[in-house]
């Protein structure tokens, strides 16, 4: 019984340390009835492939062993619908995280290979996130079993739980996150922060910004004016995202801060269309004159830019107030 | 049909009854073999991979005492209702008779 015996040595080692002995022997007794029953119908010894046919009806060690084992979860189905929840926000807002991170202490000039460690970064951030969220449900899920805890047992109230979302128009986590890194990585191109700037402008205009920074010509003083406009909000955005990823039904609050910011950046736009010219010669320029006729040019494109810029912003002021005045918190928009 | 829809299910169905079934016949002593037999005797097939786990579990769980014996020169453990797994056995078997007879009615309304 060599077969019987690989089998056993097998089945061992996946049973619970301190019943394998006492299994092992008993699924020996089944094992050897089951070949003597057949022996007795044969009237002779069985050959090994009967053998191994028998062996095989108990099923493969592991899978047999396993049935002794107490059904046990490592996160069980009452903690797993949290447990990814949480784990979905915790990796969307450590992407956000590592890639302004990322903006702010790579100096590479190349945005290329700075993007490659970035990327490097998120995924080493990634494993942690996952290990460590992963780590503290495992542990919950323990304690819950260890003290047969019940969330039944708890004094609950109906009355105690959330308002209900269903038929709410809710910002989504995702999109919150995705404007937070973009909202995040324009603040810090416009807090000229070293190497965010040029980085942003590599992968824009690729090497051609090189030739632009010796360009002769400079902006109108209207520049300072709309770069300020413009931080103020990004900041403002940002501040909303991450409102919005905790409470993603302040649909109010979102709305009400669109409507501010992109009134402030219109009117910033249309204060720079009455400051002239936009865009001039630079300052100690030999032969300016020759200049003077694409300066123009460039003034009337950033003329055309400001105001489209500046009438894209109030129509975006007038969508959200009407979006503003149709609703209250977590209720649906008429005819939407 | 799904079959394997209607395998899951059957299983389901089973599972209960065969708790009841190895209780009632462990009224008597048995091992894991005759109980098997004696099971398949009476209509209700079981592999020896849910036979002997179930069995565990049951003793884990005070239903059933075990001991060893030798038996044909071979080890066997022979196991029997415990006293606590007397009293179980008659409140499923109360238990049984109701859901019986509450599918019964219900079976003869459809």
């Amino acid at each position: 019984m060599e077969l019987l015996a690989r089998y056993l040595y097998a089945f061992k080692n996946y049973l619970p340390k301190n019943q394998q002995g006492d299994i092992a022997e008993e699924m020996s007794d089944a094992v050897q009835s089951r070949v003597e029953e057949k022996e007795a119908q044969l009237g002779r010894p069985l050959t090994l492939d009967e053998e191994s046919a028998i062996l095989k009806s108990f099923g493969h060690p592991m899978v047999a062993a396993s049935r002794y084992w107490p059904r046990q979860y490592l996160i069980g189905p009452v903690l797993f619908p949290v447990y990814v929840r949480v784990l979905k926000i915790a990796l969307l807002v450590m992407l956000a995280a590592n890639i302004l991170i990322g903006s702010l202490l790579i100096s590479d000039p190349n945005p290329w290979t700075a993007g490659v460690h970035i990327w490097g970064m998120i995924w080493g951030a990634a494993l942690l996130v996952f290990g460590v969220v992963t780590l503290a449900f495992a542990i919950a899920e323990r304690v819950q079993a260890k003290y047969e805890f019940n969330l039944d047992d708890l004094d609950w109230d109906p009355r105690n739980l959330p308002k209900s979302m269903d038929n709410v128009t809710v910002v989504s986590r995702l999109q919150s996150c995705i404007e937070l890194v973009v909202n995040g990585i324009a603040a810090l191109w416009l807090f000229d922060v070293p190497g965010v700037r040029s980085g942003v402008a590599h992968l824009v205009f690729g090497q051609g910004y090189t030739e632009m920074t010796s360009l002769p010509f400079k902006l109108g003083p209207w520049w300072q004016i709309l770069l300020s406009v413009l931080l103020v909000a990004a900041l403002a955005n940002a501040a909303l995202n991450v409102a919005n990823l905790i409470k993603p039904e302040w649909t109010r609050l979102r709305f009400g801060e669109l409507v501010v910011t992109n009134g402030l950046i219109a009117v910033a736009c249309l204060l720079a269309l009455r400051s002239q010219p936009l865009v001039a010669v630079g300052d100690g320029v030999r032969n300016a004159a020759q200049y003077a006729q694409t300066a123009e040019v460039l003034n009337w494109t950033a003329f055309s830019i400001l105001l489209m810029f500046a009438i894209v912003c109030a129509v975006s002021v007038v969508v959200y107030v009407r979006r503003l005045v149709g609703r209250k918190n977590g209720t649906p928009a008429p005819g939407r | 049909m799904n079959n394997d829809l209607y395998e899951n299910l059957r299983l389901e169905l089973r599972r209960g009854c065969l708790v009841v079934a190895v209780l009632a016949h462990l009224k008597t002593e048995h091992y894991g073999y005759t109980l098997r037999k004696a099971l398949e005797e009476h209509g209700l097939e079981i592999d020896e991979s849910t036979l002997y786990p179930l069995l565990r579990r049951l003793e884990s769980q005070g239903l059933l005492v075990s001991q060893w014996r030798e038996e044909n020169k071979r080890n066997k453990r022979f196991y029997r209702l415990s006293p606590d797994g007397e009293i179980i056995l008659k409140r499923l078997l109360d238990e049984w008779q109701r859901i019986n007879a509450s599918l019964d009615r219900i079976l003869q309304e459809a």
